[in-house]
Formats: C-alpha cells, structure tokens, sequence
C-alpha cells in the first residue's frame, strides 16, 4: 500500500514537502549568512600563525596563542579595556537606575504641582539621542574637568558624568509603570504603622521592583558598554578607554597581522553581552530597549 | 481612584522629622553651597558666564527644593534634575549658542582673555639694550634669574622673574665681582656652572620672561648662548580694540574676532597688507569668538565648497535609514514567516540563532565586518576574484557606491533579527480567522498576505519602523566604525561619500588633520535636531502616540 510514489503523485503531500525543502533552503541561507562572520571570528582567534590574508576557515595551526598574546599586549591593553568598560557600565547602570527609581517613586506616589510638566519634558528631552548635543558635552566636560580633573576629559568620572544627563528618561517612564502596579494599600498600611515616604520606597516597593529594576540596569550597562561616540569623544588615552574605542584603535593601528588577536578580542568582548541579550530577549520585544539601548 | 486620595495627603513638611535628619540635610547643602561657590569663583575667571549661570540655578533650586516645605516632591528628583539641567539642557543650550558664533581653532578664545595672550606678546627692538648674561638659581631651586652685564653704556643688574634690581641697588659689599662683572655668590642664590646653565637653556631660561613689566628681559632668540635683551611689547592695544605691531607698524583690526592686518607701511597693489619682501601678512592668532548671527547658516547654504557635499551627506544620511529599514524590515519578515509555519521542527532554536548577529554589540560586528570587506586581504573580496576570476573584488571602502553598499550589508546583518523578533510577535496577533474568511472568499495566498498580514502588520509595528528610522539616522557607531565616513568627497572638505549628518558632524569638530569648527558643527547639529524632531511629531501623529503619553501622565 504505502509507496513513495504514490506518495509524489498526491499533489498535496508533494507540495508540502517542496514547500518544505524551499523554506529549508532558505532558512539554511539566512544562517549562513548570520553565521559566516562569527565562525570565521572564531575560526581567526583559534589560528596561531594566520594573518587576515591567509586565514582558512579550518584553521592550519590550531591554538590559543590569540588569546595569550592578546592578554599580555602592553601596547593594546586588552584586559584593561575590557574592565573600563565593565566598569564605567556598570556604575552608569547603577546610578541611573537609583536616580530613575527615585524619579518613578515620586511620580507614582505624589500629586503636585507641576508634576505633569515636569514628566512630558523628560519625555521630550529624550526623544534627541545625546549624540546631538555633542559638541556641547565636550565642551562641558573639557570646561568642569579644568578645575576638577576627574570629571573631565580622560576621566571615567566624565564619561560617567555625560553619561547620565539621561538617567531621568524613558526609564523612569516605565519604571513608573510598575510602581504604579505596586498596590498602594502596602503603603497606606505602613503609614499607619509610622513609616515615612523614604522607608515605604526603600524598604517595601523597592524589593518589590527590584526584578524589573534589575533587567531596566542591565539593558542600561548593555547601552552603555555599545556606545561609541560619547567614549571616542571623551577619552583620548588609551589607558582610560573603553572596549569600543580601543578595539577601534586595535584595528586601525595593524589590521592585517593581528588579525587572530583581533578576533579573538571580539570574541570576548562579545560573548558577555550575547548571552545578556538572549537571556533577556523577550524584553527586547517591548518598548523597554528603545529607551534603554540609545546610544 | 486613588489619585483623590494620594492629592489630599499631605507630604511631609520640609523643615520637620528628627534634629539628625535636619542637621544632615543642611550639612550636604551647605557643602554643595561651598563647592559651588568655589566652582563659580573658578569658572568667572575664565568667562564662562553661560556656564556659571546654570551652575548657578542648579544649586539654587537644590536649596529651594531641599528647604520649601511646598517643594517635598521634588528631592525625590534632585540627583536626576540637576544631571538633566547640567548634562543635558545646558549641552543643548550651548550648542545652540555657538551655532551662531565662529567657535574654532584660533577663535577659542573669550576677547579679554586673547587680548591677554597678545598684549604679553614681546620683540626684540634692535637699538634695545643687550646685555651679556649669566644665570643664577634659588637657593630652594624653584626659580631662576639671570646676572646681566650691558654689552653698551650702563650698569649691570640682576633680574629676577618680575623683579629687576640693578647693581647700586644691591648692597653687595663684600660680595666682589669677578673679572666678567659677575658675582661669585649672591644671598639666596647659586651661580650656575656652564654644564648647567646649557642644560636649562632650552627647557627653562629661553622660556621665561625676566624682569618686570616696564623692562621685559629675556634672552635673544637669535643668539641665545651669549646675549639678553630688553624686550618691548609686540602689540599696543588702540582706543578702538586694534592691535598696533609695534615692530612693523602693521595695525591689525578685529574682524569677527580674528585680527586681521588692515594698514601697515606695505601695500601691494590690490592694496593687501605685506611686509617688506610683498608677501601678504597673515592674520595673528589667537583671536577670540564672536557671535555671527546666521553667519554659518549662510556658509552652509551659500559656499559651493560646502553645501554640494553637505547635500550629498544629507540624501545619503535619508537613504541610508530609510533602506536599512526597508532591508532589514524584508529580510525579517521573510524569515519571521518562514518560521511562522506550524510544525516546522526546531522553531524555537532557529529563532534564537537567527538573534545572535543582533545580540553582538554593534561596534564588534562593524569592525569585524571591515576585516572581511578588507579590499586586498578581506575573505570575501579574496572569495569572489577566485571564484569570478575577477582582477579586484568591490572597492569596498574606496569606491563612493560600494561603501554605501557595504554599509547597508553590514546594516542588514546587524539589524534583521530585530525585524524578525518584532514581526514575528506581530504575527502572531494576527488572529487566523480572518485568514479563513478571506479563503472562503477565494483570496489566494498572495492575495491574503497583500491585504491581510501586510496592513495590520504595519499598524502594529509601523511606530518601531519610524523609530528605527530615527535611530539609524543618527547611527554613528556604523558609519564611523567602518570607514570614518570615507572615501572623501574632495580634498578640502572633510565630508566624505559614507558620511551621515551626525558623523560629518563629529569629523567637523573633532576630526584629526583640520582644526576643529565647532560653531559649523553645532549648526549642523540643529539641522539634525530639527530632523528628528519632525520624524518624532509625525511618530506621534501616526500613533495618536501623544494622547497616550498624556494619559499615563
């Protein structure tokens, strides 16, 4: 009874299985083309000897000799890069997120005058990406950094500085959000028991938002670590900069022969932020990376 | 709701709760009060009254806030406001400024502070006094002065930094000079050794001004080793804000804060000013900023030089968003709808591996993508003449199309899986009955998705379509990363066949080789600001975005 022919001759079974093999051909090109870089990266950082002119796909001497050199570069200083930036992100994070929560709590929680204003401007201010107002941020920086070097130019405290301008955005929007589905008879109860506005913020919403506060910090570092014209503009040492400006530098300074090195800097340099990202991808769906992502 | 309530409960008052409470608050103000004063002291001394001015509010409302009662809600906002105040809105503001202002290299300056710079400038006159010098050091070794013995009439003196004393002055007594009239000791300094004194002359003694205002002694550029010299002002200040030069006679006049010659004892015969060969004379810098009204406006508008490649840049900045959008908005769906069919065996994983280019940080990807697309060495390029037998591959960052092209490549690969996430959530809204519907009515699969999937697709994912829209306009990290905006458009102008509004910006201010405009950049910069602002309004018109903002106000 049962014969693949007579299975090809039954034009519905056999459309679905040509339908199937051309969306198998297609999908195998897409991952083609996300994967070719990220396997020849890999490819490059695993070469011992390759330069970007005579690498293979399979690599000819196989070894972690990228990775060693890249780690003990005086001239490129990798690891050093790599910890600017996980520094200077994670501090930004943390702080924005502080300044936002506070911002959030107020929002949800208090009727005042000019509350309205006060959050269609920050809604304003941050529809123009801070990269406009470049030229001024530079100036500012390099102008307070004049009589206090720390918060000047080639300083994290600087770039931390311009970095938060923005830290009462659109995530205190959101964050206000979810203060608002915080039920506000927690509060009322602890009023009554005596506890003041900050002791109601700090010891009962708080650990109640702290989940969402969490995911709004890590989409904040994951902005931060990407960006790029703020740090190029700020840090000029190459001890101070970050991961982006430096592998920049990297690149620019000998392409070809340390290509393998390169790669395997990307490699590292990325891998964090790649398993973030498809950790908390379903976030990313919704409006919470528009804000958060900015450069 | 609940809003009645919370209106009627009254924050807690300022000004009360426990003693420690208020003594801490006053504390922090009081310290913020004194950084500020101390800032502002530091910040008047140098003119940067704009900048003063909104330190100023800053701490001004920080007491407000933390000492009226009426104002309670607000510290809840102090840290973000004065950062939003400070970091933001003052940026923005000055930004504006100096877009009308000729803020560049060689007009950095405030006026006083250029009149200072040129008024302490000095010559060497050639009847001046000339003397044989000798150097002296403290005893403490932080300064230097030099022993000067007149090469004509006169007496010998000794000057200091800001001081000079001649011999009958010094009640040197005992102290007797040597055969060259030099003291062998004198109280409180050493008498430099030749070895030392050679040492010093480049890095210390030709460097500083000895003497006092009145008599500027410093040594003779011209012969260093052996001779001093009395020093003469360069410029007298005229009632009228000109420099006279007082070696050349050449009256130098402000003109939009560069001074410029306009009259001297040569002229050629267009009637320039030149010295005494018939070269023309440059402008003496530096000079200071003035504001200029729409002064760059009218160079970006009116100079050929300026507005062909600003336009180039300003059509490439829309083409590029818009076809990284179109692209990337295709290649998503297509595969968002590939993978949108039941049954099809590892959905799920091959949803979260088509997501891997876009969770790589953006400036990894550029750079990687610039080794392949390397023109000589790069894999694909190598790839294509092997397989094509071609001579050359795509000039891909030397070619003013292919780079246009290889940035929308790299575009496509970084931003795809964003489009398949979003379309295939948007997708899934959709519900299927209405497809059934359309069946029935004999609509074919073509039909159903041009007048089904597509419009209520667009509905629901047309604002992030416009905001992706927004953001890749001003996607600096791409276009810079790659090729800096290159290949060059022409040689005198730094924009390039890449370049995108806010990356020609950048380069305007900031970029190595030509000294940096920041007034034209910041002109630049409001063109963008005004584009953005337009494509925002129309995000909200198309989403009535804005009446929902208001609400959850």
């Amino acid at each position: 009874m049962f014969s693949l022919r007579a299975l090809w001759q039954n034009k519905m079974v056999r459309d679905r299985w040509l339908g199937y093999l051309a969306r198998l051909m297609l999908i195998f090109l897409a991952l083609f083309f996300a994967f070719f870089p990220i396997l020849w990266i890999a490819s490059a950082s695993l070469n011992e000897t390759g330069t970007l002119n005579t690498q293979k796909l399979i690599p000819r001497n196989f070894g972690l000799g990228n990775y060693d050199r890249l780690l003990h570069n005086d001239l490129h200083p990798f690891p050093l890069w790599m910890w600017n930036s996980i520094k200077v992100s994670s501090i930004t994070a943390v702080l924005s997120v502080m300044i936002s929560a506070l911002g959030a709590y107020a929002f949800s929680r208090f009727r005042f005058r000019g509350r309205r204003g006060l959050m269609l401007t920050i809604f304003l201010v941050q529809v123009f990406p801070n990269s406009l107002t470049i030229v001024g941020t530079f100036l500012l920086i390099q102008t307070i950094g004049r009589h206090i070097p720390w918060l000047g130019l080639n300083a994290h405290g600087g770039l931390i500085l311009a970095y938060l301008g923005g830290a009462l955005g659109i995530n205190t929007w959101l964050m206000k959000g979810f203060f608002d589905s915080v039920p506000r008879e927690l509060d009322e109860s602890a009023r009554i028991d005596g506890a003041s506005d900050w002791l109601i913020f700090w010891r009962i919403i708080f650990p109640l938002v702290r989940p969402v506060l969490a995911v709004v910090g890590i989409l904040t570092f994951i902005g931060t670590y990407g960006d790029v014209i703020i740090s190029l503009t700020l840090l000029k040492d190459k001890n101070v900069q970050t991961l982006a400006i430096g592998l920049n530098r990297f690149i620019s300074d000998n392409f070809n022969q340390e290509w393998g090195v390169f790669a395997a800097g990307a490699l590292i340099g990325a891998i964090p932020i790649v398993i973030l990202i498809l950790t908390f991808q379903r976030f990313f769906v919704s409006g919470l990376t528009e804000g958060a992502v900015k450069g | 709701m609940a809003t009645e309530q919370l209106t009627a409960k009254r924050p807690a008052p300022a000004l009360t709760g426990s003693v420690l409470n208020i003594a801490l608050r006053l504390a922090a103000l009081a310290l913020i009060d004194a950084v500020t004063i101390w800032f502002v002291g530091e910040l008047l001394g140098q003119e940067e009254y704009i900048l003063t001015g909104f330190v100023t509010v800053i701490t001004l409302g920080l007491n407000a806030i933390f000492l009226i009662d009426g104002l309670y809600p607000y510290r809840w906002f102090s840290p973000g406001l004065a950062l939003l105040v400070l970091v933001v809105i003052y940026p923005t503001v000055f930004t504006i400024y100096i877009a009308f202002t000729n803020y560049r290299d060689g007009n950095l300056l405030t006026r006083a502070q250029a009149e200072q710079v040129l008024l302490s400038r000095t010559y060497l006159p050639p009847d001046a006094p000339t003397y044989r010098w000798t150097a002296f050091r403290s005893e403490d070794g932080s300064r230097y002065a030099l022993w000067l013995v007149p090469e004509g009439e006169g007496e010998p003196l000794f000057a200091e930094e800001g001081k000079v004393t001649p011999l009958s002055a010094l009640n040197l007594g005992e102290y007797a000079l040597d055969e060259d009239n030099v003291p062998t000791t004198l109280p409180g300094w050493v008498r430099l050794k030749k070895a030392e004194t050679f040492k010093l002359l480049d890095s210390v003694l030709s460097k500083t001004q000895f003497g006092n205002p009145q008599r500027v002694i410093m040594l003779n550029p011209k012969n260093p080793v052996k001779q001093a010299g009395e020093f003469q002002p360069q410029y007298t200040l005229q009632a009228d804000g000109s420099l006279l030069d007082n070696e050349t006679g050449v009256l130098y006049q402000p003109i939009d804060g560069t001074y410029t010659p306009v009259d001297g004892p040569y002229k050629d015969a267009e009637g320039r000013v030149t010295d005494a060969d018939g070269n023309p004379l440059p402008v003496i810098r530096p000079g200071y900023y003035v504001t200029i009204g729409l002064g760059n406006f009218k160079r970006l508008l009116t100079n050929e030089k300026i507005r062909e490649p600003f336009v180039r840049v300003f059509i490439w900045t829309f083409a590029h968003a818009f076809f990284t959008v179109f692209l990337t908005f295709w290649l998503g769906l297509g595969l968002a709808l590939l993978l949108n069919v039941p049954f099809t065996p590892g959905r799920a994983v091959l949803r979260t591996a088509l997501l891997v280019p876009y969770a790589i940080p953006a400036f990894i990807s550029v750079l990687v993508w610039r080794g392949l697309l390397n023109e000589q060495l790069g894999v694909i390029n190598k790839t294509l003449i092997n397989v094509f037998g071609l001579e050359h591959g795509p000039r891909w960052t030397s070619s003013p199309t292919w780079v246009k092209i290889a940035i929308l490549l790299i575009q496509l690969w970084l931003g795809f899986p964003y489009m398949m996430l979003i379309t295939t959530g948007a997708l899934q809204a959709i519900p299927s009955d209405i497809y059934e519907a359309a069946k029935v009515d004999g609509a074919g699969a073509f039909q159903r998705f041009r007048f089904l999937t597509l419009p209520l697709l667009l509905v629901s994912v047309g604002p992030l379509l416009i905001a992706s829209f927004a953001f890749n306009f001003n996607n600096f990290t791409i276009v810079e990363l790659f090729n800096k905006g290159g290949p060059p458009i022409s040689p005198d102008n730094p924009a390039g066949h890449s370049d995108i509004l806010i990356t020609y910006t950048y380069e305007l201010a900031f970029g190595s080789g030509r000294g940096a405009d920041y007034g034209f950049a910041a002109t630049i910069s409001i063109v963008i600001f005004v584009i953005v602002a337009i494509i925002t309004y129309f995000n909200f018109r198309f989403t009535q975005g804005w009446e929902e903002v208001s609400e959850n106000v």
